[in-house]
């Protein structure tokens, strides 16, 4: 089943096209990893997905549904949520607030306080509930936020650039997560710069480039393409 | 992490446990928790209540006054303090209710319980009036500074538009608006009873509804301010983007906390002209409309008990300033402000509550 379709999306900015004839499709369960240079308009489509943007002209689909003249908070009911680069938390509220605040958006006031636990502790943040947000390392900001999506139960998870200033160690465990949470039956669609991680987690690449899918294919087929490796992984013709 | 800090992360946990109205007063968006706030909230309740006995009918009748303002500054304190939305409009708010309780009351009297439905009608108003700017206002997207000129304008063109109501012309029913002058003639709060109705001026009796109502109110909002509903107004404050995207309709969350903060400052409104007999354009114009920002930015909007308290203080220390001029009372209004952004941009209750949780912390370091 298709979980994520975009159909001849198109967005621009005063003349200037960011997504162009973007046909987007992935599967309910897969782990998609979105790459491309600076620029390539991956930011952009995830704010399209989002409904941060409306697209100049297109369709979204999820799960079957049009979802483009939704809102944003209207997309999160239907079961996508995101981690932002830049850890969107509750700096000044604690981690166990932070957590309680994501939880309540879906479920009961009786089967919170479970729910709370349950996903500090798949942030391996059971032992900070009572600090605040603020004062957490980035790694565990970016755990926290992840935990924070997760909670809303989606069926698609949005992860922009998901270990961006993490340690080696922290970075491998978020690998594990993502892994953990895509067994638990997650689709995750990510942005990632570093090849290395995107090699740990993804089952099949999306190129961006200008704006316009330029590849798709497995972690392989991408590093085996030339015209990829010239406009995103760094290798010139001479090489 | 202070001890304040650390009180409110666990009253946090405590309060996921079950939803009793005890763990929702007790709740971790407001600072004053456990047996000790609790006791000596119950000595302040002690002490109001005793007041009366010591002091003479003028004093009462001035902390009665004092009252009055206190709904307005809590409401602006949910707006602004735990919603984000900084607000100029409390005083169009309050002008609109005293107003329309002078309307109501001029032409209805006060026999019936007339007075009541005063009250009810001018809060209302104020209420539908706060829905239709609020809609406006939020689902325009309009906001942070732009939401506060807004606001402002709103309640400099109310303000404006009362003050050229003079003559005969301006009136509703036997209720002339009165211009600049304002408008008298309304009844005070009048309560059916049994013997008699029983006409509520400025004395004991007054001061008595009075600290009655400020206690309901001051206990119902820290119930909505720790509830459900509360942690989404806390969380919009504190990043609206990531609220959203953890799939609340954040407008809707933040209309409502506008509307109930602008009837708080419409019920202010009916009080004081029905405390005074009074409502006039002043009570709305430019000096007007930032006092209530002053009170709650001085005590701590981000805090209940700090807005409650802050208030009283700064209401008496700006009447005792008056003494020496009104217009130096508001320079040093402004100053007080100023340096409290400046130095203690929580305010200086809570600014106060972090002082004493560091003394105490070093001194179980030392121990």
């Amino acid at each position: 089943m298709t979980i994520l379709r975009t159909e001849a999306l198109y967005k621009h900015f005063d003349g200037v096209q960011v997504a162009q004839n973007v046909n987007f499709s992935m599967e309910a369960g897969e782990i998609r990893c979105l790459i491309g240079p600076n620029g390539a308009g991956k930011s952009t489509f995830f704010k399209l997905v989002l409904g941060e943007h409306q697209p100049s002209a297109g369709n979204i689909f999820f799960s079957g549904r049009d979802i483009t003249q939704l809102r944003s908070f209207e997309r999160v009911k239907q079961g996508i949520a995101v981690k932002f680069q830049v850890p969107g938390i509750f700096s000044d509220l604690s981690v166990w607030q932070n957590m309680q605040i994501a939880v309540q958006s879906h479920l009961h006031h009786r089967s919170m306080k479970g729910a709370i636990s349950k996903a500090l502790a798949f942030v391996r943040l059971s032992d900070k509930a009572d600090e605040l947000a603020g004062t957490l390392s980035h790694g565990e900001q970016q755990w926290l936020e992840i935990g924070m999506a997760v909670s809303t139960e989606p069926s698609l998870l949005l992860l922009d650039e998901p270990t961006a200033g993490m340690t080696p160690e922290e970075t491998e465990r978020t690998g594990e997560m993502i892994q953990e949470l895509n067994r638990q039956g997650m689709s995750i669609l990510a942005v990632e710069h570093d090849m290395e991680f995107v090699r740990q987690i993804a089952q099949k690449v999306t190129v961006l480039n200008f704006g316009e899918i330029f590849a798709e294919g497995t972690i392989n087929e991408i590093e085996a393409n030339e015209e990829v490796a010239r406009i995103y992984l760094g290798t010139s013709d001479d090489d | 992490m202070s001890i304040s800090q650390r009180q409110g992360a666990e009253a946090a946990r405590s309060d996921s446990r079950g939803s009793s109205w005890v763990r929702l007063v007790n709740g971790p968006q407001t600072l004053g928790r456990g047996p000790l706030f609790w006791v000596g909230f119950a000595v302040a309740i002690g002490a109001a209540v005793a007041y009366p006995a010591f002091v003479d009918g003028w004093s009462v009748g001035n902390t009665a006054y004092f009252f009055c303002w206190v709904f307005m500054a809590l409401g602006l304190s949910l707006i602004w303090g735990y919603t984000g939305s900084l607000s100029f409009g409390q005083t169009a708010f309050f002008g609109l209710a005293g107003y329309t309780y002078g309307v109501v009351t001029i032409n209805f009297g006060a026999a019936y319980g007339m007075t009541i439905v005063g009250l009810l009608v001018g809060v209302g108003m104020s209420c539908m009036a706060a829905a239709l700017l609020g809609y406006l206002l939020y689902y325009g997207r309009i906001s942070g500074v732009f939401l506060g000129i807004v606001t402002l304008s709103t309640t400099l063109v109310f303000a404006t538009f009362m003050a050229q109501t003079a003559g005969p012309k301006w009136a509703i029913g036997d209720a002339r608006l009165g211009g600049d002058n304002g408008m008298t003639g309304m009844p005070p709060l009048t309560v059916p009873w049994f013997g008699g109705d029983i006409a509520l001026y400025s004395g004991v009796p007054l001061y008595y509804l009075l600290l009655a109502m400020v206690v309901l109110c001051y206990l119902c909002l820290r119930i909505l301010v720790n509830s459900r509903f509360g942690n989404v107004l806390v969380a919009i404050r504190e990043n609206p983007h990531r609220a959203e995207m953890l799939g609340y309709d954040i407008r809707r969350y933040q209309l409502i906390a506008f509307v109930i903060g602008s009837g708080l400052a419409g019920l202010s409104g009916v009080l004081y002209t029905a405390w005074g007999q009074y409502i006039s354009p002043s009570n709305m114009n430019l000096a007007a409309a930032a006092l209530p920002i002053i009170w709650v930015a001085v005590g701590g909007r981000k805090d209940l008990t700090a807005t409650l308290v802050g208030t009283l203080v700064v209401l008496g220390v700006f009447q005792n300033l008056t003494i020496f001029g009104s217009y130096y009372a508001f320079v040093i209004m402004g100053l007080l402000l100023v340096i409290v952004v400046v130095f203690l941009p929580k305010g200086l209750i809570p600014g106060l509550v972090q002082l004493v949780s560091r003394i105490r912390r070093r001194k179980g370091d030392m121990s």
